[in-house]
């Protein structure tokens, strides 16, 4: 019985009718063809097992990749995209978002700054709730006029006092820029011209202060002012002009105001913002000492010292200068007796 | 028609009122801020001898206007504090609610 053989395609006599192939190699050669194998030893696929390729994709596939992320996870199942977000407190939970543009994903480097974008438009989509508020907070803020700033007018002037720096290094330095005889006189009227210029500004805060305060604080200036070390100052002391001017000021307002118990000692803004930074530069660099204790006695010198010893004047025998200034002042009647005062 | 506006607990917790004692010197500029941006505040008491003003004063810490007002306002207090270091005594210019001021 005649057959053609389904592999070699070549003629053979066959005893049995169902014979297929015309021999064994034939029979295994076709098995390995169904099976897409290669014989061992050969390198390329013989052309007549070589399975022809199919050019155009299916339109449906049910192909499933997957991209991991640290914060989600793109699974891509046929046309179908979706993104696993992970949670980074409780990974458990997560929720699927659909993405609306794949091609951003599909890029493998993207710039940090994208990236960033990404995540906020991300953000936006998982929380509109939030972004709404977000939002509507922005148009607030943008609607409110503008806030205008409001400087305090003393404060200015202190700052522009500042700014002329009348002091500078002639109060944190004296030794170093004066002589040491002038630096000298100079630390000596520092010392003296903080605490009045403290007394000055604590009084200008108080509502009323009494006559007996104004005379003891004008007496107190007279003194410094007529002090031979006051007048040995070298021209360029930033502050003796001023110390004049507040002397004659003092002296002005107690012609004015002698009939008067109780009296409003206040201050123009210049003069208060000036005085306040000179105390403000003085603090740092000169002692605090309290009216009641500060002695505007000038210091004597070495021979006024011999003389007096001379003299037979014994220092403990001598009145403290607080008691000096009260009894002068009393004698030229500028204060009332002790009872009169107690009672005002 | 007005928007409707919720407010939360957190926007509550940001209604504030502030306790501030105003020396003469700044009283006019403390007013303007005051007055400038409609904020609320109580004058409740005087310290005659010092002349200060003891000032209740309402924040809503959600607007801006409110912050800025607060922060100038506080700003003005301690550049004064800074200049009159050592004359004002024990006053403190900014206070809690709860610190109570007896000296009326």
């Amino acid at each position: 019985m005649e057959s053609t053989c389904l592999y070699c395609e070549g003629h053979f006599t066959a005893i049995r009718s169902s014979k297929k192939y015309c021999s064994d190699n034939c029979k295994q050669m076709a098995y390995f063809k169904r099976n897409g194998l290669v014989l061992s030893g050969t390198t390329e696929v013989e052309p007549s097992l070589q399975v022809p390729v199919v050019s155009e994709k299916p339109s449906i596939t049910y192909e499933v990749s997957v991209k991991y992320d640290k914060e989600k996870d793109t699974v891509k199942y046929g046309n179908d995209e979706l993104t696993v977000k992970y949670d980074k407190d409780d990974r458990s939970e997560f929720e699927f978002v659909p993405l609306a543009d794949t091609k951003e994903e599909e890029e493998t480097e993207i710039p940090e700054s994208n990236n960033v974008r990404e995540i906020e438009k991300e953000t936006q989509k998982v929380e509109p709730v939030k972004r709404s508020l977000i939002i509507e907070k922005n148009q607030e803020d943008e609607n409110e006029p503008r806030y205008k700033w409001i400087n305090s007018k003393l404060i200015g002037l202190i700052e522009k006092k500042y700014e002329q720096n009348s002091g500078g290094i002639k109060i944190k330095e004296p030794y170093e820029y004066w002589e040491y005889e002038e630096a000298k006189y100079i630390v000596w009227v520092n010392t003296r011209f903080r605490c009045l210029a403290e007394s000055l500004i604590k009084l200008s805060n108080y509502s009323r202060i009494d006559y007996h305060t104004l005379v003891c604080i004008t007496d107190a200036f007279k003194r410094l002012v007529a002090s031979v070390t006051f007048n040995k100052l070298p021209n360029d002391y930033p502050f003796k002009e001023f110390i004049i001017e507040l002397f004659l000021g003092l002296n002005k307002m107690l012609a004015d105001k002698g009939h008067l118990n109780m009296l409003a000692f206040k201050l123009t803004k210049e003069r208060k913002a000036q005085l306040i930074c000179i105390r403000h530069q003085l603090m740092y660099h000169t002692p605090e000492i309290k009216f009641s204790e500060i002695d505007f006695m000038e210091v004597k010198t070495h021979e006024e010292k011999v003389q007096q010893f001379i003299s037979g004047k014994n220092e403990t025998e001598k009145k403290s200068d607080w008691r000096y200034r009260y009894e002068s002042l009393k004698r030229q009647g500028l204060l009332k007796n002790q009872q009169q005062n107690k009672a005002a | 028609m007005k928007p409707l506006i919720y407010k939360t607990k957190e926007m509550e917790n940001k209604l504030i009122v502030k306790r501030y004692k105003i020396p003469e010197d700044l009283l006019m500029d403390i007013l303007r801020i005051l007055f400038g941006n409609n904020i609320k505040h109580k004058i409740i008491g005087i310290q005659q001898r010092q002349n200060m003003v003891l000032l209740n004063v309402n924040f809503d810490l959600n607007t801006i206007m409110n912050r800025e007002a607060k922060e100038n306002m506080e700003g003005i207090l301690s550049d004064y504090c800074e200049y009159m270091k050592g004359l004002l005594g024990d006053t403190v210019l900014m206070l809690d609610e709860e610190d109570e001021e007896k000296e009326y």
